[in-house]
Order: structure tokens, then C-alpha cells, then sequence
């Protein structure tokens, strides 16, 4: 189905892409589901010409004959995948007709922590409120490790709290929920093996960024700078010396620029806090990725007796979710029986004309076997409807 | 470990799709053919045997759910690139060039766009799910239970 008929735009857009689009959210005029939607560019060419900042994503450099980008696809794949109660769930996938680019539909509910922070500045500082939510995004990081996956990009606009009703509202009902819709971010989130460059990326740069937001829901401000990102980190954490990183970089160079500093007792910036949380902080913002916290063990944590993992909450968008998820048990089995009927006659007549073909010149067979594609993804389309 | 059973019975063609060998419309030695020139290309660069499962795997299933012209060999070696190109996107470090992958006596040799379009087909109609529950998913978790110090489970995977 055409996307424009299944979806219609809602607001004026959640915010700008790092490919200097604005993302926009579009509610699904069947199930009356809310998603925010994404592109991922197939097309080379097309990547090339856009200013790519710093997602991580987009680093490596590809040679112009791959075909679609390794990322893409693995980018994508995970996220058919992932089912987790604290990770925005993939609701559309399509592509456009010019196979220029992708859209994925994530999963959109509540408000994205940013503007849940700024619409409820008492509330969102109650310890225990606090202690739920990371707890939640905690989990929602686990999972992506236990997958073999990070994330790279957690960040508030990439988490999503709902269901916080009034200030009445029972605080273990608020829910957290997980998303990755490249936004522009300022200031940065990112670990700082990411800012120093290091190629040896892994699972721990998620758990630097949860840092960043625990610190950031603590004192209602962003720990660190815009402008000076490094600079901030290390002001408050320490410069790192071979001994606080070593192995992960080499730090001679990079580091001539940045002033020295003693890593800062955290209880002194995140005050009133209790010592179980400046603990877990301290694990999460620990420079070395090396020796830094894994989420697995930071839901172990202290801090987090007597929080339990929980279900859910069954917002309209969840479970009509569950009921898709049922239904669709046997995908390729519904897909064959339609495509027998239809597509399938307009693929042997096609067939009978190829086999004449195949001997020709490789120019114009070149060209049959691009319309021969044509074919079969209309016959794709059509079963699909 | 009891999702990946669940899990698997998605990521395989369906259990008719032996029958439908013996019966006419798929042909059994021209999907040997394609598995053999899938083999070749992985020990021409050393791939690892998880891709060579995956791309066998997609192919499978791309055939299971579409049925492709059974005249020429090109749209089977056209659906042989694709797959492979995408099984080792998902799993090889360094990935060759389209077409610096259509090496080892292919017959065909196809453009990079055609390819291109062509995963994008084999994208779709495998509705993106690429990370197939293979018997390597598997292995890894009965290692550990054989060998719970951790210390040979390497060894033991790479026996397997």
C-alpha cells in the first residue's frame, strides 16, 4: 500500500535529522497507532552528497559498488528483531518507488524525555521516578547488548517517556521506552573513547550515554558541555593518563590541547543524591570502556534493590502491537499463497520471453534483467495489498 | 535459548520445500549449482562459515516464497550474488565490491545497479530479517553448558 494512503502527518515535526531533515510523526490511519518516521538513503550517490555529521553510522567510508550499505542492512535487520518492553518497536517498513530510501516507522508514544523534563520540572526529579525510569533504560540497553548489538545513539530524544498521567500518578507506571530516530543532539552524549576517536568501539559507549542521562535527570540540567565536550568530560572526570585508559588509544597526542585535571568527587556536583546512586554514576561515567560498568551488572546494581523488571504497560499502540505480532506467525507461508495466483502467470509469461534473450548482447540483456526485477517487484507489491 | 527454537522456525523455508524440488518447479541440481559457486567465492576469500549458511539460508527462502523463471541460469546466479552480497554485509568485516564478488567462473557477470536492485528484492520479499537463527546460534550455547569455565568454548565453536 502506498504510504501516503496508510499514514497521515500529524504535527510540525519532532525535530531535525542529522541528515538536516525534520522527522515527522504520522498516525496510522488503520490501527490509530503513532509513529515517528525515518529515512535511510540507499542510494550512494545520495549519501555522498549530504554533510554527514558525527552519527556513527556513517563513518565508514564504502567504495561506489556495494550496492546497498552494509549498515543499512544490518541497521535494519536488528531492528526486525528486537522485542523488548523498553524498546520502541519497528511498526513500517517500506521502500519508496525509486528505491531511493527506506522508511522505517518506529514506535511513537508519550514525549521524548527532553520535553518530559521541561513540561515537568518537579516531577521529573523525584528520586524514586529517577530510579524507575533508568532502571527501564537500563534494560532496554541490556537487551541490545544480550543481541549482540549497541546502539550508539542514546541520547533524550532517543528515549520516549509515557503513561506519567499527573503528579498523582503512581511513579512505577511511567514508562520509558527506547528509540533511534537521529536527531540532532546538542550537547553530546557520546562516550569519550567515540570524541577521541578511538576505532575500538563497543557495547560500553550505551552505558557512558546512560551515565550522561542519569546525571542529566539528577541535577536537571546536561552533565556536560556543548562547545567543549572533551573538555567538560574531562573537567569533571579526570583527564585520562595511560592509566585510567589504558590500552584503548593513544593518548599522547590527542590530549596535548586539553588542560589536566583531577577527576572531581561526583557527590560534590550531583548533591543530595544518595550514595548508591553517585556509585552507579561513577561506574557508568567511568572513562576507561574497558573497566566501565555493563548493563547486565548495573541492573544488579544496589541502587536498585527492590525495583522490579516490569511488563509492559498496555498502551493502545502495545497491544495492538502484540495482536500484529501473533498474526503474523507464518509470513512467508501467507505471502506464497497469494503470489501462486497472480504474479506468478506474469512471471512465466516474462520467462518464456527472457530465454531468448539470455544470448544476446550483454547491453540489452542488462537491461531485460533490470525490467525482469521491475517485474517481480510488482509482483511483490500486488501480493502484498 | 527457548526463543531461539521458537525463533528458528522463522527463519527457515517453509516444509514443503523439499516436496517442491521433487516436484517440478524448483530444480534441485540448479540450486546445487548455485550452492557450489556460493562455496567456491567463500574460500576464494575466506569468508566464514556463517555466511555461507546465511546466504544458502536467504536463497532458500527467497525461492521457497517467489518462484523465479526456470529458463537460463541467470536469474538463480543474479539471486546467488544478491544473497551472498547480503550474507556477507551482515557478517564479514571487509566486504568485496560487487563486482569483485562475482568471481570463480560465474557465467554472468551482472552490474553493480542490477545487484543492487536485486537485494533490495530479496529485502523485501525476506521482509528484512536477516539475522537468521542458523545452528551457529546453537553451537555457542551448548559449548558453554559442556564447558562452563568459558575457557575452550572458542575452541570448541570453531570445531563445531
Amino acid at each position: 500500500m502506498d504510504f501516503r494512503d496508510k499514514f497521515k502527518q500529524l504535527d510540525l515535526g519532532i525535530g531535525t535529522s542529522l541528515s538536516r531533515r525534520p522527522i515527522f510523526k504520522y498516525l496510522d490511519k488503520e490501527t490509530g497507532k503513532t509513529i515517528a518516521l525515518k529515512r535511510i538513503i540507499l542510494r550512494h550517490e545520495l549519501l555522498q552528497a549530504l554533510p554527514l555529521t558525527g552519527s556513527s553510522n556513517s563513518r565508514q567510508e564504502q567504495p561506489i559498488d556495494v550496492g546497498i550499505p552494509a549498515n543499512t542492512i544490518r541497521q535494519i535487520s536488528l531492528y526486525r528483531i528486537l522485542d523488548h518492553p523498553n524498546i520502541a518497536s519497528l511498526e513500517y517498513l517500506g521502500n519508496d518507488p525509486g528505491d531511493h530510501f527506506v522508511r522505517l516507522g518506529f514506535e511513537y508514544v508519550g514525549v521524548d524525555l527532553r520535553k518530559f523534563q521541561k513540561d515537568n520540572a518537579i516531577r521529573s526529579r523525584h528520586p524514586k521516578l529517577i530510579k524507575s525510569l533508568m532502571y527501564q533504560l537500563l534494560s532496554g540497553i541490556a537487551y541490545y547488548h544480550s543481541v549482540n548489538a549497541s546502539h550508539g545513539n542514546i541520547n533524550p530524544t532517543n528515549v520516549l517517556i509515557s503513561n506519567y498521567g499527573d503528579d498523582n500518578n503512581d511513579d512505577e507506571q511511567v514508562n520509558l521506552l527506547i528509540t533511534n530516530l537521529d536527531l540532532c543532539v546538542q550537547p553530546s552524549y557520546q562516550a569519550p573513547e567515540i570524541l577521541l576517536e578511538s576505532n575500538r568501539l563497543s557495547t560500553a559507549v550505551d552505558m557512558f550515554s546512560a551515565g550522561c542521562i542519569f546525571g542529566e535527570m539528577l541535577i536537571g540540567k546536561p552533565v556536560f558541555d556543548t562547545e567543549n565536550e572533551l573538555g567538560s568530560i574531562f573537567k569533571l572526570l579526570g583527564t585520562p593518563t595511560k592509566q585510567t585508559m589504558r590500552g584503548v588509544i593513544d593518548l599522547d597526542e590527542k590530549l596535548k590541547k586539553y588542560q589536566k585535571h583531577s577527576p572531581k568527587d561526583l557527590s560534590e556536583t550531583f548533591i543530595g543524591v544518595e550514595p548508591a546512586g553517585i556509585d552507579l554514576l561513577s561506574k557508568l561515567l567511568c572513562l576507561n570502556p574497558k573497566e566501565r560498568i555493563m548493563a547486565s551488572e548495573a541492573l544488579k546494581h544496589r541502587y536498585f534493590y527492590g525495583i522490579e523488571a516490569k511488563k509492559r504497560v498496555p498502551t493502545p499502540a502495545a497491544a495492538a502491537a502484540a495482536e500484529v505480532g501473533n498474526s503474523s506467525v507464518g509470513p512467508f507461508a501467507a505471502e506464497v499463497g497469494s503470489s501462486s495466483a497472480g504474479p506468478s502467470a506474469a512471471m512465466d509469461s516474462l520467462a518464456a520471453g527472457t530465454s531468448a534473450v539470455v544470448g544476446s548482447p550483454a547491453a540489452s540483456a542488462s537491461v531485460l534483467v533490470e525490467s525482469w526485477i521491475d517485474m517481480v517487484s510488482a509482483a511483490l507489491d500486488s501480493s502484498e495489498n | 535459548i527457548a526463543s531461539f527454537i521458537e525463533d528458528e522456525r522463522n527463519f527457515v523455508p517453509g516444509f514443503d520445500y523439499l516436496a517442491r524440488f521433487r516436484s517440478h518447479p524448483l530444480d534441485a541440481s540448479a540450486r546445487a549449482h548455485s550452492v557450489a559457486w556460493i562455496l567456491k567465492v567463500y574460500s576464494y576469500y575466506g569468508f566464514q562459515p556463517l555466511t555461507v549458511y546465511l546466504a544458502v539460508n536467504y536463497f532458500d527462502r527467497f525461492l521457497y516464497s517467489r518462484r523465479l523463471p526456470n529458463t537460463g541460469g541467470w536469474p538463480l546466479q543474479l539471486l546467488s550474488v544478491a544473497c551472498l552480497s547480503l550474507a556477507a554485509k551482515m557478517e564479514e568485516p571487509l566486504v568485496p565490491s560487487l563486482l569483485d564478488l562475482q568471481v570463480e567462473g560465474s557465467k554472468y557477470i551482472f552490474e553493480p545497479r542490477t545487484i543492487r536492485r536485486m537485494e533490495l528484492l530479496v529485502l523485501n520479499v525476506l521482509d528484512w530479517r536477516l539475522r537468521s537463527i542458523t545452528p551457529f546460534s546453537f553451537t555457542g550455547f551448548f559449548a558453554c553448558k559442556l564447558d562452563s569455565t568459558g575457557t575452550l568454548t572458542g575452541f570448541l565453536i570453531s570445531r563445531a
